[in-house]
C-alpha cells in the first residue's frame, strides 16, 4: 500500500513502524553474528552447546577449569559397574584430546572429582529402560570441601547419557591450555521423551566393515540414540553366519564380505557398552532372493525367486532356524520381521505354489498375511516382540498378537 | 630315438610354462603399493594366537617403542576385520607362524629425508622347526614397511576363524624408487581436527606415504599457535579451531612413529592476508592486505620468528616457504611501500625477488633447506639458493627445466595430482610419470619424487578421507614401484586397487569407490569389490 498524494486511505503508522523494524533488524542480526564472527576477536563469551538439549538445565556465569587427572568416585548398588568405568576411560580421552603437557597452568584446578552415582545394580538394557540422569557441576564453596561434578542416575545407562552431557559442557581454552567448564554451576536433570530413538543401518545392499559399524554405534551415542536397527540381510547379499543353516551366507557379495556370529556378537557388546540396543531385522517374506543362493528350494523358482516359497514347510524351517541362532546373540526384546513391499505374483505364477494357495483357497495376499503371521509366531515362541513394517498392519489387523510392537 | 627327442622337448617346454605360471601374476598380486621383487609358492600357514616379536641380533635398542608399537599396530590390523574364534590346539601345529623376527642394522631412529627405506621379508612355507617370518632392515623405518606389507598377506579365513597367510614361501626384497612420496593437506582454507589429521596419517602409512606436507597457514585462516608472535593465531577462523604448539609437535611425533616425515609450510609473501589480524602493521594498508609489506622490517622479523619456532618442533630437513601467485600491486599502490620501492630500485618483481631470497635466508640460517613452489624458479631461478628445491604445480615441464638448471624437484602437477579436482581420475594419478621427458641420469637424480596435494577450499574433515582416497594410492604406487613394474594401461591393476580400497575400508578409511570421479558415491548394491 503505497503512502502518497494519490491514496487517500494510507496510514502511515503500520510502515513507519514497519521501517524502525526493519533498521533494528541488522542490529539483532549482527549482535547474533558477533558471537559467531571471527577474525575480529577473541571470544570472550564462549556459548556451551548441549546436544540433543536437555529436558531441565540452569547455569551461571563461572568458569571452572577441570583437572586432567580427574578421578573418578562411585557410589550406589550400580557404581562399580564396569559398564561405568570403561566409559569413564572413554570419555576422558575425548574431554582431554589435547596435549596439556606444556601447560601454563598452576597446579590446582576448581574441579578434580566426578562421582557417578548409580541406584540399580541391573545392567538390562530393554525399550523403556530408565535413561534419566541429574548432573551437578560446582566449584568448592562453604558447602563442599573440593569442587566436583556428580552424576546422579537409576540406570548406568542413565549414568552414560549424564557422561556424555559432560563432555560436551567441556571445552579446551586455548589461552590456558586447560579444559573448562562455562557458565558453572551447571544443573542438569534430563531424560528422553521418546524410549525408542533409532538409527537403521542396511548391510546387505553394500557390505559395512565390523570397524564401522562400531563407529557409527560410537557415533550414536553423541547425540543419545539408543536402538541400531541392524537391517542385516535383503535380496542383494546375505552376510550373515547362520550355525543351523550354514549355506544361507554364500549369498554374500564375496566370501569376505561376512559377519560371522562372533562379529554380530561383538558389535552388540560393543553397543551395549554405550547403551545402545540392537534390534535385528530378518525381512520376510519379501526382499529375501539372496536366501536362494545356498538353499535354491527357498526361491518359487530358479527364474522366480521372491518372496520366499510360502507353500514349503522347509521355508518356516529355515526361518525359524535363523531366529533361534540369532536369538542367542541378539537379546533386544524386539525383533524386525519386514513384512514390507512383498509382490506375490511368483508364488500366484509358479504351478506348484499356485496349486498350494488353490488348496488352501488363498489369495496372495491371504498367503502374504499367513506367511507373516507364521514368522511372528517363531518368533514370539522366542520370546520376542515382532516388529513389522507398517503398510502390512492394514492387511492383517485383528490378526496379530495384541502386544506386538508394529513400526 | 626321435620319439625321445621329441619327449624331451616336450617335458621342457612343460616345465617352462610350470614355472613360469609359477612366477608371480603381477594382476593379481593384492599388495599395494607392488614390491619391487616379489615371489611366492602355493602354501598357507596360520597366525598364532600370541604372534610375537623376536628381535634377537637387531642393533636397534626400540628405546621409544617404534617398532613394539608398529608391530602391535600390525597386529591389530590383521586382528581387527573379525572375531577370530579358532581352537589353535586342533590346528596343525606344523602351520602355525609363531611369530616375526625382525633384525635392524641401524641402531637410530632419525627419520629424515633420503634414510634407507628398504626391507627384505621372508615369510616361510611349512617344515618342521618353530616358524618365524623374518624382516632385515636396515632403518627402523624399513621395518615398519616390511610389517605394512606382511599386513597385507595376512586374510582371516571363515572356514578356520583364523588369520591365514596363503601362497607361503614369500620372499620379498622391496624398496621406494622415490625418496620423498607425500601428501599436501591444508588446514587454512578448512581446519581439520586433530584427530582427523592422525586418521590421515595412519592411512598414508598403508600406502607407504613418507611426507606429509602441511600446508598450515594462508590467506584465509592462520590456526597454528606461533609462541614468539602469540597474536598470529588471531587470524583463526574461531577459537576452537586452532592447533597449539603442542598439538602441531604431538602431530609431528605421531607421524615419525609411523615412517612419515612433516614438511611445514609458511607461504610469503601472497597468500598471507590471514597474517594481519593479529598484526595489522604486516599488511601493505587496512585496504590492501596481501602480499606481507615487504617495506616493513617487522615483517622479516615475524618471517624469522616463525622459523625459529618451526625449527624447535619441525625436524624435517626442508620447510617450504611457499613463494606461489604473488600479485604485487598492492605494493606499487600503497604509497609508503612504493616509495619504498623507489628507493631501492625495485619494481614489483624485483621486490618479489628480494622477499624470496630473504626468507630463504632466513631458513637456511635455521638450519633448513628450502622448498618453493615454481613460479620462483620460473622469475629468477638463477637466483635462488642452490638447496631450493622447486616444487612443479603449474606448468608441464617446468620439473625439466629445473633439473636441467641443476635444482632438485618434485611434482605436483594440477592437471593430474591435484585431489580437489574431483574429475581427475585415478588413471590420472597412475599414469602420471615424474620422470616423464627427463633423460639424462643425473637429472633424473635430482627429481626427489613428488606428491599429490589436497588442497581445502572444497573440503573439510566430514570428507578429506574419501577424497584422499584411492586415488592417492594410485600415485603413491607411481612414486614407490619401480618403473619396469607400472604396466603402461593402468586399467592392469583396477583389481588390485579395488582390493586396497576395500582393504582402507576394513581398516576404518573412508575410501571412495574405485569407479568414477573424487569422492563419488557408489551407483548401485554390489560387493565392495566391484565398486
Amino acid at each position: 500500500m503505497n503512502c502518497d498524494a494519490s491514496n487517500p486511505h494510507c496510514n502511515p503508522i503500520p510502515i513507519i513502524i514497519f521501517f524502525i523494524y526493519l533498521s533494528l533488524f541488522p542490529l539483532v542480526i549482527a549482535s547474533r553474528n558477533l558471537k559467531h564472527s571471527s577474525n575480529t576477536q577473541l571470544d570472550d563469551d564462549p556459548i556451551t552447546y548441549i546436544w540433543p538439549l536437555p529436558s531441565e538445565f540452569s547455569f551461571g556465569n563461572q568458569t571452572l577449569t577441570v583437572d586432567p587427572n580427574l578421578s573418578l568416585a562411585i557410589g550406589g548398588n550400580g557404581g562399580s559397574s564396569s559398564i561405568v568405568k570403561e566409559a569413564f576411560e572413554r570419555y576422558k580421552l575425548i574431554i582431554f584430546k589435547h596435549h596439556s603437557k606444556l601447560s601454563k597452568y598452576g597446579a590446582s584446578y576448581d574441579i578434580e572429582k566426578l562421582n557417578v552415582i548409580v541406584h540399580s545394580a541391573n545392567e538390562e538394557l530393554k525399550l523403556g529402560m530408565d535413561e534419566s540422569y541429574s548432573l551437578l557441576v560446582a566449584k568448592r564453596d562453604e558447602h563442599s570441601i573440593i569442587g566436583e561434578i556428580t552424576i546422579e542416575a537409576n540406570s548406568v545407562y542413565g549414568a552414560l547419557r549424564g557422561l556424555e552431557t559432560l563432555s560436551q559442557l567441556c571445552a579446551f581454552d586455548y589461552g590456558t591450555k586447560t579444559v573448562q567448564v562455562y557458565k558453572a554451576p551447571w544443573f542438569i536433570q534430563d531424560k528422553p521423551r521418546f524410549e525408542y530413538r533409532g538409527l537403521l543401518l542396511d548391510t546387505s545392499r553394500h557390505y559395512l566393515p565390523i570397524d564401522i559399524i562400531k563407529q557409527v554405534i560410537e557415533s550414536m551415542s553423541y547425540a543419545k540414540l539408543n536402538v541400531l536397527h541392524w537391517h542385516i540381510i535383503d535380496e542383494e547379499s546375505f552376510p550373515l553366519e547362520v550355525p543351523t543353516y550354514p549355506n544361507l551366507w554364500k549369498g554374500a557379495y564375496t566370501k569376505w564380505e561376512r559377519y560371522t556370529m562372533e562379529d554380530a556378537s561383538e558389535i552388540v557388546n560393543f553397543a551395549k557398552l554405550r547403551g545402545i540396543n540392537v534390534m535385528a531385522e530378518v525381512d520376510v517374506p519379501g526382499h529375501a532372493a539372496s536366501w536362494g543362493v545356498g538353499y535354491p528350494d527357498l526361491w518359487p523358482s530358479p527364474s522366480c525367486k521372491e518372496p520366499l516359497d510360502v507353500s514349503k514347510n522347509f521355508t518356516f524351517d529355515v526361518v525359524s532356524g535363523i531366529l533361534s541362532d540369532m536369538r542367542k546373540i541378539f537379546p533386544f526384546e524386539l525383533f524386525h520381521l519386514g513384512g514390507d513391499e512383498v509382490h506375490t505374483d511368483c508364488w500366484n505364477s509358479t504351478p506348484p505354489v499356485k496349486k498350494w494357495l488353490q488348496d488352501h483357497n488363498m489369495t496372495g495376499t491371504d498367503a502374504y498375511q499367513y506367511f507373516v503371521l507364521r514368522a511372528q509366531d517363531i518368533a514370539a515362541s522366542l520370546n520376542w516382540t515382532p516388529c513389522q513394517l507398517g503398510r502390512n498392519i492394514q492387511h492383517i489387523r485383528g490378526k496379530t498378537q495384541p502386544t506386538d510392537g508394529s513400526a | 630315438m626321435r620319439q625321445k627327442r621329441f619327449l624331451i622337448i616336450f617335458i621342457g617346454l612343460l616345465v617352462h610354462v610350470l614355472v613360469i605360471s609359477a612366477a608371480v601374476d603381477i594382476k593379481n598380486l593384492n599388495i599395494w603399493p607392488m614390491p619391487k621383487d616379489v615371489s611366492h609358492g602355493h602354501g598357507s600357514l596360520y597366525l598364532d594366537n600370541d604372534f610375537e616379536l623376536k628381535t634377537d641380533g637387531s642393533r636397534y635398542p626400540d628405546s621409544s617403542g617404534i617398532l613394539k608399537d608398529g608391530f602391535l599396530r600390525l597386529i591389530d590390523l590383521v586382528k581387527g576385520t573379525h572375531v577370530i574364534e579358532a581352537n589353535f590346539s586342533h590346528l596343525d601345529s606344523s602351520l602355525l607362524l609363531k611369530g616375526i623376527h625382525i633384525v635392524v642394522s641401524s641402531p637410530s631412529d632419525e627419520l629424515q629425508h633420503g634414510i634407507d627405506e628398504s626391507y627384505k621379508l621372508y615369510i616361510p612355507a611349512a617344515q618342521g622347526n618353530p616358524l618365524y617370518a623374518h624382516l632385515e632392515v636396515q632403518t627402523v623405518y624399513g621395518a615398519l614397511h616390511g610389517l605394512q606389507t606382511f599386513s597385507q598377506v595376512c586374510h582371516f579365513n571363515f572356514t578356520t576363524r583364523a588369520i591365514v597367510v596363503h601362497q607361503v614361501p614369500w620372499t620379498i626384497v622391496d624398496q621406494p624408487r622415490f625418496s620423498y612420496r607425500g601428501l599436501l593437506i591444508d588446514t587454512s582454507r578448512h581446519y581439520q581436527p586433530v584427530a582427523m589429521i592422525k586418521k590421515v596419517i595412519d592411512s598414508m602409512s598403508y600406502a607407504k606415504l613418507n611426507v606429509l606436507h602441511w600446508h598450515t597457514v594462508d590467506s584465509q585462516s592462520f590456526p597454528l599457535e606461533i609462541p614468539s608472535y602469540p597474536k598470529l593465531w588471531d587470524g583463526a577462523y574461531s577459537v576452537s579451531e586452532r592447533y597449539t604448539f603442542a598439538d602441531a609437535a604431538d602431530i609431528v611425533s605421531y607421524a615419525q612413529r609411523r615412517g612419515i616425515n612433516v614438511l611445514a609450510e609458511i607461504d610469503v609473501p601472497g597468500h598471507s592476508l590471514s597474517w594481519g589480524i593479529g598484526y595489522p602493521a604486516l599488511w601493505p594498508s587496512t585496504d590492501c592486505k596481501e602480499p606481507l609489506d615487504v617495506s616493513n622490517e617487522f615483517t622479516f622479523k615475524v618471517i624469522d620468528g616463525v622459523l625459529s619456532d618451526f625449527s624447535k618442533i619441525f625436524q624435517y630437513k626442508f620447510v617450504h616457504l611457499g613463494g606461489d601467485e604473488v600479485n604485487t600491486s598492492c605494493w606499487e599502490l600503497t604509497p609508503h611501500v612504493s616509495q619504498w620501492l623507489q628507493n631501492k630500485h625495485l619494481n614489483g618483481s624485483g621486490a618479489y625477488q628480494y622477499f624470496v631470497l630473504r626468507a630463504q635466508e632466513m631458513a637456511l640460517s635455521h638450519g633448513y633447506e628450502i622448498i618453493n613452489w615454481e613460479e620462483t624458479f620460473i622469475n629468477f631461478g638463477d637466483k635462488l639458493s642452490l638447496k631450493t628445491v622447486v616444487q612443479n604445480w603449474l606448468v608441464t615441464g617446468v620439473a625439466q627445466k629445473a633439473v636441467a638448471a641443476g635444482l632438485r624437484c618434485i611434482l605436483s602437477n594440477q592437471e593430474r595430482w591435484y585431489l580437489d579436482n574431483l574429475d581427475t581420475t585415478w588413471q590420472d594419478f597412475y599414469i602420471n610419470e615424474p620422470l616423464t621427458n627427463i633423460t639424462d641420469p643425473k637429472q633424473q637424480a635430482l627429481v626427489l619424487g613428488g606428491e599429490v596435494c589436497m588442497w581445502g577450499e572444497s573440503i573439510d574433515a566430514s570428507d578429506i578421507e574419501q577424497t584422499i582416497w584411492p586415488r592417492t594410492a594410485a600415485a603413491a604406487e607411481r612414486l614407490w614401484t619401480p618403473y619396469d613394474k607400472l604396466p603402461k594401461d593402468p586399467a592392469q591393476v583396477v583389481g588390485r586397487l579395488a582390493h586396497f580400497r576395500c582393504l582402507l575400508n576394513q581398516r576404518g578409511v573412508a575410501a571412495a569407490p574405485v569407479v568414477g570421479f573424487g569422492r563419488s558415491a557408489p551407483l548401485r548394491p554390489g560387493s565392495c569389490y566391484m565398486q
